[in-house]
C-alpha cells in the first residue's frame, strides 16, 4: 500500500515536470491542443460517471459546462472592460462593480452551480430509464442553450464573450484532472462505486439488495455536473471566447463519441478516446483545408464509430482499466502465446 | 411463536386481470414454507408484491409487526427480507466477490467524506464486510470462482452466488423462486441439504416457490396451493398431495371418456 502510494506520486510529479518542460519547450498552438485535450478529457471522464458506471445515458453534460462557463466568465471579466464589452457589473453581494474574481473562485463558483441545477434537472429525469433519459437530458442541453442565446443581458446572446483573460494553462487543466481522478478512484472502491454499477447492471436486483435508486443514481449526475461546469470555466479561458453555440450538438455528441470510442465504463477508456480523438481531430485540420473537404473530421469521427463499435464493441480500453500491472500481464500473456505457436 | 410475515387478503388485478385475488399468509419465525401452483398461478406476483416491485390493489403486508405496504423495494429489503429471483438477476458483468459484496450494501453506512478522505469509519466497515463475504464464499465453496465475471460462469455457480448474495445481507427472511430451476435431480438434492445448513447456520425463515415437488415436500413445513390467483389448499405436505383440488389444478379432471 505505501510502496504504490510513492509510485503513485512519483508518476505524478514525473508527468508534471514532463508538462513543465513541455510548456518551456513547445509552441503556443501544440500547447492549446494539449490543454484542449485536457478540458475535454475532464468533460469525457465525468461523463463516464454517468454514462459508463450508472448505465445513465447523459446528454445533458453541455448544459452544465455552459452553467460553469458562463458563470466563471462572468465572475472574473476584467472591471475596466466591462462597459466595452456590454456586460453587466457585479452586483454589491458578489464584490461591487469594480471587483474582479480570482480565477480558483470563479471556477469553483461555476463547478457548484452546475452542480446545485443538477439537483432539480435530476429529480424528475432520474426516474426514466434509458433512452427517455437521454431525450429528457438532450431537452435539458436544448434549454440551456436557448437561455443562453435570449439572456442578453448576461450571455450578449448569439454574438458571445469575446476577449475573455487567459488564465488556462496544462496545470489547471491536468491538476482538476488529477483531483477527479483521485475521487473516481475512490469512489468507485467504495459502496457508492459498487452501487452504481450495481444499478447500470440490474435495477430491479439493487432495490433488492436495499440500494436506493434515487440516492445512488443522483451523487453520479451531480458530481459529474459540478467537474463539467468546472470544465466549462476551463473552456472558457482557454479559448478566450464564447458563444451559447460552443455548447450545443457538436460538443455533446463529440464527447460521447471519445467516451464511446475510449471504451464508456473505465477511466481508461475516456483518456484514450479523448486524446486520440482530439489529437486527430488538429491533424486532419490541414488534409480537411487542403482538400476543400469541410466535415472531414465529422466523417471519420461517424466512421471510426462504427469501426470500433463492430470490432470491439467495449471500446479500444475494451472494459479494463489499464493499469501498470495489467499491462504487463497483457505483455506476458502474448509473449507465451508466441512461444506456443 | 411469533409472526415473522403476515400477509392479509392481499390482491392484484392488471386490468381487469386478477393475478392474486385474495391471499393470506401467517408465516412464523424460523420455518420453511413452500408455494407452488401450476404456471401463471400468481406465484411470482405475490413475491414482487411482498417487495414491492408491484403495488398490491389490495390487502396488507406486515414483516416483524411493522406494515410494509407500498414501501420502497430498498426500504424493504433493509428491514431484513433478501430474495433471489426466478430467471437469475445477477450483476452479470461483474465479478463473484463485487456480486457478493454488493448483497452486503446496508451494511456500509459511511458517507462521501468517509469515502474521499479514507476515514477509519471507511476502513472498518469495508474490512468487516471483507470478512463477512469470505466466510460466505467460504461456506458455498465459491472461492476459486472470487475474480471470474459472473456472467461467464455456469448456471449452477451463477444459482449459488445469488444465494450468497442474498445471504450477505443476514436476512431474516428469504424469498426463494424457484431455486431449483434448471438443475438436475442430484443438483438440486444438494441445494436441498443446502438450504437446511444454511437456515440453521443464519436462522432463516425461508418461503418457497416451487416446481420440483419432491424438493419442496421434503424441505417445507407447510404448503399453500395456488391456482388462478386463489389458495385452493393449505397444509403439511402429505396433505396437500391427496388433496383432489389441487391434483385437479395440475392434471385436470377424469372425464367420463366413454
Amino acid at each position: 500500500m505505501k510502496k504504490d502510494m510513492t509510485k503513485g506520486i512519483l508518476t505524478i510529479v514525473l508527468f508534471f515536470i514532463i508538462l513543465w518542460i513541455a510548456q518551456q519547450n513547445l509552441n503556443k498552438y501544440v500547447m492549446f491542443i494539449i490543454d484542449l485535450i485536457g478540458v475535454y478529457m475532464l468533460i469525457v471522464l465525468s461523463l463516464n460517471l454517468t454514462n459508463g458506471y450508472t448505465g445513465l445515458f447523459n446528454l445533458g453534460h453541455a448544459g452544465f459546462m455552459a452553467v460553469g462557463a458562463y458563470t466563471s466568465v462572468l465572475l472574473t471579466f476584467p472591471a475596466a472592460a466591462r462597459k466595452f464589452a456590454a456586460l453587466p457589473y457585479l452586483p454589491p453581494w458578489l464584490g461591487g462593480p469594480n471587483y474582479q474574481w480570482p480565477f480558483l473562485p470563479a471556477l469553483l463558483m461555476g463547478g457548484i452551480l452546475a452542480a446545485l441545477l443538477a439537483i432539480p434537472v435530476g429529480l424528475p429525469a432520474l426516474r426514466l430509464r434509458g433512452h427517455y433519459f437521454a431525450v429528457m437530458t438532450l431537452g435539458f442541453m436544448i434549454i440551456m442553450e436557448t437561455i443562453a442565446i435570449n439572456a442578453r443581458g448576461l450571455t450578449r446572446g448569439a454574438l458571445g464573450i469575446n476577449a475573455i483573460p487567459t488564465y488556462t494553462n496544462v496545470f489547471w487543466t491536468y491538476g482538476w484532472i488529477l483531483i477527479f481522478l483521485y475521487i473516481d478512484i475512490m469512489l468507485m472502491r467504495s459502496s457508492y462505486g459498487r452501487a452504481m454499477l450495481a444499478i447500470r447492471e440490474d435495477e430491479i436486483a439493487a432495490q433488492a439488495m436495499s440500494i436506493n435508486l434515487t440516492k445512488y443514481k443522483m451523487v453520479p449526475f451531480v458530481l459529474s455536473a459540478f467537474f463539467q461546469g468546472i470544465a466549462g470555466g476551463l473552456f472558457a479561458h482557454l479559448t478566450t471566447n464564447i458563444s451559447p453555440y460552443d455548447f450545443s450538438f457538436d460538443l455533446t455528441f463529440a464527447t460521447i463519441i471519445m467516451l464511446i470510442i475510449g471504451g464508456s465504463g473505465t477511466m481508461t477508456g475516456a483518456i484514450l478516446g479523448t486524446s486520440i480523438l482530439t489529437a486527430l481531430s488538429f491533424a486532419l485540420k490541414p488534409v480537411e483545408e487542403g482538400l476543400r473537404l469541410y466535415g472531414l473530421i465529422e466523417l471519420i469521427y461517424s466512421a471510426l464509430l462504427i469501426i470500433v463499435m463492430i470490432k470491439w464493441p467495449l471500446g479500444i480500453s475494451g472494459g479494463n482499466e489499464w493499469t501498470l500491472d495489467y499491462i504487463a500481464r497483457k505483455l506476458r500473456l502474448k509473449r507465451k502465446d508466441t512461444y506456443t505457436t | 411463536m411469533s409472526v415473522l410475515l403476515d400477509v392479509k387478503d392481499l390482491k392484484k388485478s392488471f386490468g381487469g386481470l386478477w393475478a392474486v385475488k385474495s391471499y393470506s399468509l401467517e408465516l412464523p419465525k424460523g420455518k420453511i414454507y413452500g408455494l407452488i401452483g401450476p404456471n401463471g398461478a400468481g406465484k411470482t406476483t405475490i413475491f414482487n408484491m411482498i417487495n414491492n416491485f408491484i403495488k398490491p390493489s389490495g390487502g396488507r403486508i406486515s414483516f416483524n409487526e411493522v406494515d410494509i405496504t407500498g414501501k420502497k423495494p430498498d426500504f424493504i429489503a433493509r428491514l431484513g427480507i433478501a430474495r433471489t429471483f426466478q430467471n437469475l438477476r445477477l450483476f452479470r458483468n461483474l465479478n463473484t466477490e463485487i456480486n457478493i459484496k454488493i448483497g452486503g450494501h446496508k451494511y456500509l453506512k459511511y458517507g462521501f467524506y468517509d469515502l474521499i478522505t479514507n476515514t477509519s469509519r471507511y476502513k472498518k466497515e469495508e474490512e468487516d464486510l471483507n470478512k463477512l463475504v469470505n466466510e460466505i464464499m467460504n461456506l458455498l465453496n465459491l472461492k476459486r470462482y472470487k475474480d471470474s465475471i459472473v456472467g461467464s460462469l455456469p448456471y449452477g455457480i451463477q444459482k449459488r452466488v445469488e444465494i450468497a448474495r442474498a445471504l450477505v445481507s443476514k436476512p431474516e427472511l428469504l424469498l426463494m423462486d424457484e431455486p431449483t430451476a434448471g438443475m438436475n435431480p442430484s443438483e438440486a438434492r444438494e441445494l436441498e441439504e443446502f438450504v437446511k445448513e444454511v437456515k440453521e447456520e443464519f436462522s432463516l425463515t425461508i418461503l418457497i416457490i416451487e416446481h420440483r415437488m419432491p424438493f419442496v415436500m421434503r424441505l417445507a413445513e407447510k404448503i399453500q396451493v395456488l391456482d388462478h390467483g386463489i389458495l385452493i389448499a393449505e397444509g403439511i405436505p402429505e396433505e396437500v398431495r391427496t388433496n383432489r383440488k389441487v391434483i385437479k389444478a395440475y392434471l385436470g379432471e377424469v372425464k367420463n371418456l366413454a
